[in-house]
């Protein structure tokens, strides 16, 4: 009689082998490596590959003047690009101490929250996908329609805006935009109670995501993870409310918090986000003054010096750090990308569960490599 | 007195063909048929084997033709559930678009691993084909009309259906990929796993319907059909059947071992051209199989429904109309739910289903016991 | 106890994978929202940013480039050439060629903002797709014998 306990020498024995998850992937949100160590199906290691889509971003914000730098920060984080360009943007204004005026303050929360809205309803579509219900997909990128639409009017761009400018906006506002903003946050409205309806309380997609990588508080903190990311785990923490820029201080909204810091936390985060997103909209529409839409900007040179400034994009916490020497033409710049921090957290909340998990945890951090690699 | 009796005679089995085949094919081909065989010098055993072939031919026919335009139902279906159209371009309503894909699929080259074990990564999907045949020949699609009607009918379905593991264990295997084995050993226990409620739910009807022949229990539902003629037990063995029958099919919210998503195409990833199109063929009949199976049990199979049987709709327009809506509601399935994870899979078999198609044969046993049904 | 508590978790469960059929046979019979192209076309929005055109004033008949440089000084990536010739009199410059590399391009519209004449403006091209990398590069102006 054989003894098939794991304690006997009879036992049968697994053996664990490495798999990769190649770059190009339906699910890894552009071109991530992912090389596992499994054990049947259980992960025991996770190793990121980065680097497919490395453009040396840096490099070339060292070449041109600084106006000329803006559209390449839309090739970043291309789903919050609005938010991109501004994050560049906000920390040369700082460091020379230009004031934008209020009606482009304005113009710039705007389009920003309509960004993180168009943005959240597609990795709504892509994290339903990636566990399965496909039509959910086209459900999130039916309404990212809507807002891309009203996007190209403004300024002629469907994903890649270079809208936000050093000093204001590039564009004034056209006359239907105020009508269509209003009209996406009634349908956004709409489209988040569908989702709940579909997604939130099934059964099966609660199984997936309840429980599954679960990122504590302190880990997300020392990881430097941001966004949904950090939230989920249950720390209220939101650059809008703790360290307002622009003129986020005008507005009423929450900031939603997640108890247990699994998928699931992060992907209510997320919805709730994009409640809170269409009220600050509405405010934003009733208390839009007139004015310029852009700062008469002569030469853009900032003094010498470091300057550092961060902002709160749909992903996390993007930060842009640069060291000036007087000219025209920075002399480093850094992007502190929020996907970065929010993936490395990847291999140590992954550890031991499922291969299934692993994609999972991925669509539930939210990350867009380009930001990651640059 | 009419010229001659011969169109008059031919136009009534024209009629009765299309109204009752079984017994236009049984009690008048049949015999011409032998009557001919006999003329020319073949006996019993000629007739049986010409009349095999003849099965077989048709039935061939009917599985191509059925597996085609349900890819193209699958994909319209599809589309209408995510706000978009499917295939319209070749022919009206894309109904020419299977013909499109068999040219497609026939003119592309035939891979096999160079590491591949050849003769099983040959026979894999044949495998499959014939586990589908074999099920399809004691399914009734109208009185009389089946290619063979066995005295254990529900018992050999019961066998024959689990031989589809076996064409997906050699696919897995024989691949010489870490993905396709995976893909399936996964489908390998979920087969073989729910291959065990199903078989209690069937015991339960045949228990109730007092025969194992699948064309008897379909004719004893002539009154009422068995979904409440077995009061809440017919709409719970219903609903197992056809849960357990979706995971034994592959297909979502089951589909790991196709999992696009993870394992981008799973066990049938290294198949290409006709290979690839067998496997497709043999899981789109295996859901017109389980429609088919569910409907024979608890839909009435050919029967009409209470009064609307005096219309005179022929019972195989019956039959192929309650497939339909039962692969309707396999397809909704499909693009609604998210997938379920692997151990999931399991402890909702060996959890949920199990236990309660034990409760469902005790109940439907006291049912029966108790008279209903007599 | 546990029965009833697994009865009601199936029970619970089973009613939410209906919810979400109940949405989707809802979006099953609502409008689509798919557009028949190439048969119907997208109505680009006036600000769309296609590719540059350099288009002849209706006036004069001519380009209104001034060969000022200002678009090529703008461009981030070089995209933009203008190659000069003289003039019938000998003396005045003239727009020989103006080279546009839309391999390279990225759209941004700084040239655009940067001319002062309104020579050059975005149009509402999006089918720019060629088979040979050497058709993307462009001369936008009209033959250099016509006046300026």
């Amino acid at each position: 009689m054989m003894n098939l306990s794991p304690q006997s020498k009879d036992a049968l024995k697994t053996e664990e082998y490495w798999i990769n998850m190649g770059p190009q992937h339906p699910s890894t949100h552009g071109v991530l490596r992912l090389v596992m160590r499994l054990d049947g199906e259980t992960v025991l290691e996770v190793v990121p590959h980065l680097g497919y889509i490395h453009r040396s971003m840096e490099r070339m914000c060292e070449w041109d003047v600084y106006p000329q730098l803006v559209h390449l920060t839309d090739r970043m984080d291309y789903l919050s690009a609005m938010m991109t360009n501004w994050a560049y943007v906000q920390v040369v204004e700082k460091s020379m101490g230009l004031v934008v005026p209020e009606r482009a303050e304005y113009i710039r929360v705007m389009v920003a929250e309509l960004n993180r809205l168009s943005s959240h309803a597609m990795w709504f579509g892509a994290y339903c996908m990636d566990l399965g219900a496909a039509s959910a997909f086209f459900y999130g990128f039916r309404e990212r329609e809507i807002v891309v639409d009203l996007f190209e009017t403004l300024c002629g761009q469907r994903l890649t805006y270079h809208y936000v400018r050093i000093g204001g906006v590039s564009k004034d506002l056209t006359e239907d935009f105020v009508p269509r903003v209003l009209d996406i946050c009634e349908t956004f409205k709409r489209a988040v109670d569908e989702y709940e309806a579909l997604v939130s309380g099934n059964v099966i997609f609660q199984q997936r995501t309840k429980g599954i990588g679960v990122l504590s508080a302190e880990k997300a903190i020392s990881y430097g993870c941001g966004g949904a990311v950090l939230r989920g785990s249950g720390v209220k923490f939101d650059l809008r409310k703790n360290e307002p820029y622009s003129v986020y201080d005008r507005f009423e909204f929450d900031v939603p918090v997640g108890k247990n810091g699994d998928c699931f936390d992060r992907y209510q985060v997320r919805l709730e986000e994009m409640r809170q997103s269409v009220r600050i909209l509405e405010q934003a529409v009733k208390q839009i003054p007139g004015g310029p839409s852009m700062a008469d900007v002569k030469a853009i040179r900032p003094p010498k010096g470091e300057y550092y400034a961060r902002l709160e994009t749909a992903r996390g916490d993007m930060g842009v750090y640069f060291v000036s020497q007087g000219g025209t033409k920075p002399y480093r710049m850094k992007f502190r990308s929020a996907c970065f921090s929010n993936l490395s957290c990847l291999p140590e909340i992954s550890a031991g569960w499922k291969l299934a998990d692993v994609v999972s945890i991925l669509g539930s951090l939210d990350v867009v490599i380009p930001d990651i690699d640059r | 007195m009419p010229a001659s009796p011969q169109p008059f005679v031919l136009s009534a089995f024209v009629v009765q063909l299309l109204l009752h085949p079984g017994a236009a094919l049984s009690g008048t081909v049949g015999p011409a048929l032998k009557g001919l065989l006999l003329g020319l010098g073949l006996g019993d055993t000629g007739y049986n084997a010409v009349v095999a072939l003849l099965c077989f031919v048709v039935m061939s026919g009917f599985v191509t033709v059925t597996a085609l335009v349900l890819t193209l139902a699958e994909r319209k279906v599809a589309a209408y559930f995510q706000n978009r159209k499917g295939p319209n371009r070749v022919g009206p309503w894309g109904l020419l678009q299977p013909i499109a894909d068999v040219v497609k699929l026939l003119q592309k080259e035939d891979t096999v691993p160079r590491a591949a074990d050849r003769p099983i990564f040959l026979l894999a999907p044949f495998i499959g084909m014939i586990a589908t045949y074999m099920v399809l020949a004691v399914i009734p699609f109208d009185q009389g009309l089946s290619v063979t009607d066995l005295d254990l009918g529900v018992l050999y379905i019961t066998a024959v259906s689990g031989l589809g593991v076996l064409s997906i264990l050699m696919a897995g295997w024989s691949s010489a990929n870490k993905y396709s084995l995976l893909g399936g050993l996964r489908s390998a226990a979920q087969i073989v796993s729910y291959e065990l409620s199903p078989a209690l739910v069937v015991l339960s009807v045949v228990l109730f319907s007092g025969t194992l022949s699948v064309q008897a229990i379909v004719e004893k539902q002539s009154a009422q059909w068995n979904l409440w003629h077995m009061g809440p037990m017919g709409v719970l063995g219903m609903l197992i059947y056809l849960t357990a029958g979706t995971a034994e099919i592959n297909r979502a919210p089951f589909d790991l071992p196709e999992a696009e998503s993870e394992l981008t195409a799973g066990y049938h990833t290294e198949y290409s051209g006709m290979r690839f199109s067998m496997f497709q063929l043999a899981e789109f009949m295996n859901m017109f199989i389980i429609a088919a199976l569910t409907v024979t049990l608890f839909l009435g199979g050919w029967q009409p429904l209470g009064l609307l049987r005096f219309l005179g709709v022929p019972g195989y327009v019956w039959f192929f109309g309650k497939t339909t809506g039962v692969m309707f509601v396999i397809m909704w399935f499909r693009w609604t739910f998210p997938r379920v994870r692997v151990d999931q899979l399991m402890k909702l078999e060996w959890k949920i289903l199990l236990p309660l198609s034990f409760i469902n044969l005790v109940l439907v046993a006291l049912w029966a016991a108790a008279g209903v049904g007599k | 106890m546990g029965l009833f508590i697994w009865i009601r978790d199936i029970a619970t469960g089973f009613g939410s994978l209906l919810v979400g059929m109940g949405v989707t046979i809802k979006e099953f019979f609502s409008k689509d929202v798919t557009q028949q192209y190439p048969d119907e076309r997208w109505r680009m929005a006036d600000r769309f940013r296609g590719r540059v055109d350099l288009p002849l004033d209706p006036l004069s008949g001519a380009h209104k480039c001034t060969l000022c440089m200002m678009c090529v000084r703008a461009c981030p990536n070089d995209s933009l050439e203008i190659v000069q010739s003289k003039g019938p009199d000998g003396k005045t410059r003239v727009l020989d060629k103006y080279i546009y590399k839309l391999g390279t391009c990225t759209l941004c519209e700084l040239c655009v903002e940067a001319c002062n004449f309104d020579a050059i403006r975005m149009n509402h091209d999006y089918e720019m797709a060629t088979y040979d990398r050497q058709e993307l590069t462009l001369i936008l102006n009209e033959p250099a014998t016509r006046p300026r």
